[in-house]
């Protein structure tokens, strides 16, 4: 008996080059460098279509998982309420110092919480807020810190994506309310903070939150 | 059932120009795509790949062959000396040699990846034909793989300007 492939598996005839799964598999090795996507997207339409495709940014991102390129860094100026990035790489992945770059402008004195999976979380004292950045698309989220937190005290924080998320993404915050440590977790997807979490302080006059995860 | 003699039982394959190819299943079973059909016993002794001519197919046993897990299934206890270090090494360079191939059979081997769904053979050919593009021109990127470029002088020039970094 022979047995041959159902007609769902059934190939195309179109060389690899002409069928968009085959090119999106292919695309998908371009190197994790900053150049190679707005590179591939001038090559011709089809490519771009393919290239801007927010399902395939998230395929890329996370095929490249492994071997993230650190592009610059961030330095904060209180004074001026700016974030400002520093680019590290030679060109063509040398980004622009002001396409990543943030001017808080009135929303005052602020701190840089945390810096993961291309997210900054900055916490805004003033305002009760914590700010969440996306410097490539220049999102910004401003989320009211949850009752419970005295924003007057110490607070810590770290924002993170799941791999392979795009659009999503959850904030940890850890403070302090009286002699307790209050935490709690925000996910985009939900848009919502999680129930309080809250747990007596050991020492309430020695303590110092260095990181969240 | 698991300790019937899996690795030894052999079967067919067969290209769409007639000719065919007898494998150890083991090896066939490389390919996701096999393996399922093995698996809901839609392939008994002879399976038809179509689209995939007797060249190509011949190449890709030849890549299952060497990448279908020593231990096990084959029984070849040979590979138990071997550091899994040396073994990976061995492959890289077996690897490289084995696509030294032209653009056109480079191209026909990462369909018949695709279509076998043999992701180890899919990640190599199509990462090597990155390789070869990805320090070009755009230019060269479109000749190389006969890309027409449908843009307007207008539209690529603003797409040049939206991103000028990347092009420097």
């Amino acid at each position: 008996m022979t047995a041959s492939f159902g007609r769902r598996l059934r190939p195309t005839s179109a060389p690899p080059l002409d069928d968009d799964d085959l090119l999106d598999e292919i695309l998908l090795r371009l190197p994790p460098d900053p150049s190679s996507l707005p590179r591939a997207s001038a090559v011709c339409t089809r490519w771009r279509r393919l290239v801007s495709d927010p399902g395939f940014v998230g395929r890329f991102l996370l095929h490249h998982r492994l071997r993230p390129s650190i592009l610059g860094c961030f330095i904060t100026d209180q004074r001026r309420a700016t974030v400002s990035f520093v680019p590290t790489l030679e060109a063509p992945n040398r980004l622009p110092a002001e396409r990543f770059s943030l001017e808080l402008g009135d929303r005052g004195r602020f701190r840089l919480l945390s810096c993961r999976h291309g997210l900054l979380l900055m916490f805004l004292p003033l305002w009760s807020k914590v700010l969440v950045w996306d410097p490539v698309t220049g999102d910004q989220h401003r989320l009211d810190i949850p009752l419970g937190f005295d924003t007057k005290k110490e607070i810590a924080g770290a924002v993170l994506r799941a791999a392979g998320a795009i659009r999503h993404f959850q904030v940890v915050l850890v403070g302090r309310d009286k002699q307790n440590i209050v935490a709690c977790v925000y996910s985009s997807e939900a848009g919502v903070w999680s129930k309080l979490i809250s747990t007596p302080l050991p020492n309430p006059f020695c303590y110092q939150f260095t990181s969240t995860i | 059932m698991a300790t019937r003699e899996a690795g030894k039982k052999m079967i067919m394959l067969k290209s769409p120009d007639g000719m065919e190819f007898e494998v150890e299943e083991a090896v066939a079973m490389e390919s996701q795509t096999i393996r399922k059909m093995i698996e809901d016993d839609c392939a008994d002794t002879a399976i038809l790949i179509p689209n995939i001519n007797s060249k190509i197919l011949s190449r890709v046993i030849e890549y299952c062959n060497k990448h279908v897990p020593t231990t096990g299934a084959t029984g070849a206890a040979a590979s138990d000396t071997v550091a899994p270090a040396a073994l990976a090494e061995d492959l890289k360079i077996w690897d490289a040699e084995f696509i030294k191939v032209n653009r056109a059979t480079r191209f026909d081997l990462i369909q018949a990846a695709s279509y076998l769904n043999i992701k180890g053979l899919l990640d190599l050919t199509s990462q090597t034909t990155i390789d070869t593009i990805s320090d070009n021109s755009l230019e060269e990127i479109r000749s190389f793989l006969s890309t027409k470029n449908d843009y307007l002088p207008e539209e690529e020039q603003t797409i040049r300007r939206e991103n000028q970094w990347a092009f420097q």
